[in-house]
């Protein structure tokens, strides 16, 4: 048997012992939770503006601290042909731009199916915009460009209730009332 | 007497040399309970240093709600079960054993049972069954209450109450007539 003065100090060595590995597995702990914490942030960030690049979102140049995208682009311009008669209306309002952008944004945010192979009874094909009307009667289409100094350019195609953005792909399909307002946003309806 | 729970606050206050005053109010006592369950003295020491050093790692556990020597003695007997556990599993001679040394375990009853009439009871208490013994143990030697003691048991006032009555009454077999003066 030990004397007690030994026991003594073997209960000193062994508490500092046990205080420095609680200590070093604390800041294991906050090591991996910091490292965890970084990961998640850069993960999330990542998959944040692939999901706004991936074409559910457009890929406008969003300045994400004033919210706006009001200065980026400084022109639209609408053009159709209507029996061999090109129309061409250019709306360069900033506010009128701004509207418009919001307008295609949040429709093109919203969560319907978009680049089916059928959508809403239209067969989709490259080549063509993408459209080819079946049985439902020809539609006027409209080519939608949003542009500004720097010639950066957005391509809209409208075609009856579909609206594609051609610099990735993307469809939507309209509802009769989003149509109305995106023409009445256009000046379309004039 | 607060069974060492003074001279912890005077240690918590920065009094180093209260914790010679617990060592040396309890260190041997909790040894000599902690030898009851794994019947080796120096595993039982072992255990005890890892009790007290408990104390210093973790010093806001204590509570006072309790005495500082019924807080010992549970953690010693949680620890003392989980050494016979492990050691289940392991399933090892001890050393002592091997040689046959009892003489640690002599001299730590001496240190402890300085009564006469004690070491008697110790010599025969060994016969009952663990539970039997520790509430003997705790009740007769190390003088606690029927309260603390159950609280060190993990059982209930009554519990120990019973096994106390049924302990008396396998003494008085095996202490036989001269041993009913000493209970």
């Amino acid at each position: 048997m030990r004397e007690l003065n030994e026991c003594r100090a073997e209960i000193f060595r062994r508490s500092e012992k046990r205080i420095r590995e609680r200590r070093k597995n604390r800041t294991r702990l906050l090591t991996i939770c910091v490292s965890f914490f970084i990961c998640m942030t850069i993960g999330c960030t990542i998959d944040f503006s692939m999901m706004r690049s991936n074409g559910k979102s457009l890929p406008f140049e969003y300045d994400t601290y004033t919210g706006s995208t009001k200065e980026i682009y400084t022109q639209i311009e609408i053009r159709s042909d209507v029996n061999d008669v090109q129309m061409v209306r250019k709306i360069t309002e900033a506010d009128n731009i701004f509207a418009v952008y919001v307008y295609i944004d949040q429709i093109f945010w919203s969560d319907r199916s978009s680049a089916d192979s059928a959508v809403g009874g239209y067969d989709l094909m490259d080549g063509c915009d993408g459209l080819v009307t079946q049985g439902t009667g020809s539609f006027e289409i409209f080519t939608i460009t949003f542009s500004n100094k720097e010639d950066e350019v957005l391509f809209f195609t409208l075609n009856g209730n579909l609206l594609k953005l051609k610099n990735t792909g993307d469809i939507v399909i309209l509802t009769d009332e989003e149509l109305s307002e995106l023409k009445e946003l256009l000046r379309l309806d004039l | 007497m607060d069974n060492g729970a003074s001279s912890y606050r005077r240690f918590l206050d920065g009094d180093e040399s209260a914790f010679d005053d617990i060592m040396k109010e309890l260190f041997h006592s909790l040894v000599f309970f902690i030898d009851r369950y794994v019947h080796d003295v120096h595993t039982a020491e072992d255990i005890a240093i890892d009790v007290f050093s408990d104390l210093l790692v973790y010093k806001n556990r204590y509570n006072f709600k309790v005495t500082l020597k019924t807080y010992l003695f549970m953690i010693g007997r949680s620890r003392a079960l989980d050494c016979l556990k492990h050691r289940k599993a392991i399933d090892f001679t001890e050393l002592s054993e091997a040689q046959n040394l009892p003489d640690d375990e002599k001299m730590l009853e001496e240190i402890v049972l300085a009564d006469e009439r004690k070491r008697i009871v110790n010599a025969a208490i060994a016969k009952l069954s663990e539970d039997m013994r520790m509430a003997v143990h705790l009740i007769y030697f190390e003088e606690m209450t029927y309260d603390e003691a159950a609280r060190v048991m993990k059982k209930n006032k009554k519990q120990v109450d019973n096994l106390l009555y049924r302990a008396k009454k396998e003494l008085r077999i095996i202490l036989g007539r001269d041993g009913e003066l000493l209970l």
